[in-house]
């Protein structure tokens, strides 16, 4: 009668034994697949960012910016003038926001930029091409040389000043 | 009674070894999918300043009233083959160079021992594909220290100066500050 008590005492410790171990599996898998989840997210987020960032790498080379003298990374800052006028190019880019911000705005809040219009071009500091005002996006930029004609004298010359190509596309995983 | 305590040590031992094998799994998972840096996409951005640089209008012109402004690829390569020559506002070229490096550096990388980016280094070096004389130091300016530094990442870019070649290379050193 003793030892077939104590043989119940040791299966009720083996059993609950056997429950602990699984609730500790499941809980280390739950834990695992928390963290596989969130790489995968940050993954595709950063994936999304790397695209933009090649993307925009490549737009000062299209012809809609590209400076006519053959200069490399240069935008035509009149080119990107026009453009900023025409609202079809919201369809024909990914990006939620193009904008092009000049070197003088670097270290200012954006409400503080002059944004740039036929009225004060070129004594202005953002050129915004395009904003499709999304509530959540992530940002890229790209530095690039923002050129245009210039007269002194009653001469003409390119100058070249230093700008950040900007690009931003949608933050699907901010959105609740 | 004996035996039935040898049982249950055997139990903690039991449990004990799994734990640890489980922890060693999740390390082992941590450092294979830990995400990695993204010191190159950094770096990348760095080519792309020298490669605007090379670019940007300076204040150098060599005929008065004339507005034919040195570009900073320009001046590079004057300031390796003729570093004593006056731009029209008395300066010399390499004068200019150095004051047109900082001025843009300091626009864009916001360098101070409080800041992200703690100092900077550009170094401008000749060679010559299969010659003797490699890397050789032209020009070379800093700003900060290069201590504790969290990270360094730069870029380059090439000025053509015939027979051979100018390496721009810049390097930058990121801080604690800079990890937020």
């Amino acid at each position: 009668m003793k030892k077939n008590k104590r043989s119940q005492v040791r299966m009720q410790e083996m059993a609950f034994m056997l429950v602990g171990v699984i609730m500790f599996f499941v809980f280390v898998g739950l834990f695992g697949v928390a963290i596989l989840f969130n790489m995968l997210r940050n993954s595709a987020q950063q994936t999304a960012e790397n695209n933009a960032l090649a993307a925009i790498k490549n737009l000062a080379s299209s012809p809609e910016f590209y400076c006519a003298t053959s200069k490399t990374n240069c935008i035509d800052s009149d080119k990107a003038m026009a453009l900023s006028n025409i609202p079809d190019y919201k369809k024909f880019y990914s990006f939620s926001r193009l904008e092009i911000i000049k070197s003088s705005a670097f270290k200012k809040n954006p409400s503080d930029m002059v944004k740039c219009t036929m009225a004060n071009y070129p004594d202005c500091e953002e050129i915004v091409i395009y904003d499709k005002n999304v509530a959540y996006e992530k940002a890229v930029s790209s530095y690039v040389a923002l050129c245009r004609i210039e007269v002194e004298n009653g001469a003409n010359y390119q100058k070249c000043e230093l700008a950040k190509l900007v690009a931003a596309t949608e933050d699907k995983s901010s959105k609740k | 009674m004996i035996k039935n305590h040898k049982g249950q040590s055997e139990t903690v031992g039991f449990v004990l070894i799994i734990i640890i094998v489980t922890l060693i799994i999740l390390i082992f998972l941590y450092f294979l999918f830990r995400p990695t840096s993204n010191t190159s996409t950094t770096s990348a951005d760095m080519t792309y300043l020298l490669s605007a640089f090379d670019e940007y209008t300076t204040n150098c012109t060599f005929i008065p009233d004339l507005p034919q402004y040195e570009t900073g690829k320009d001046l590079i390569s004057e300031c390796y083959s003729n570093e004593g020559e006056l731009c029209v506002n008395g300066k010399t070229v390499c004068q200019v160079l150095n004051d047109t490096i900082k001025d843009v550096i300091g626009k864009t990388l916001d360098i101070g021992q409080n800041n992200q980016n703690k100092a900077y280094r550009l170094t401008i070096k000749y060679f010559v594909k299969g010659s003797s004389e490699q890397n050789v130091t032209k020009f070379n300016t800093q700003e900060g220290n290069f201590v504790n530094c969290t990270e360094r990442y730069g870029g380059y870019s090439i000025v053509s100066a015939s027979p051979g070649s100018l390496e721009v290379r810049l390097e930058v050193c990121k801080g604690k500050n800079g990890e937020n």
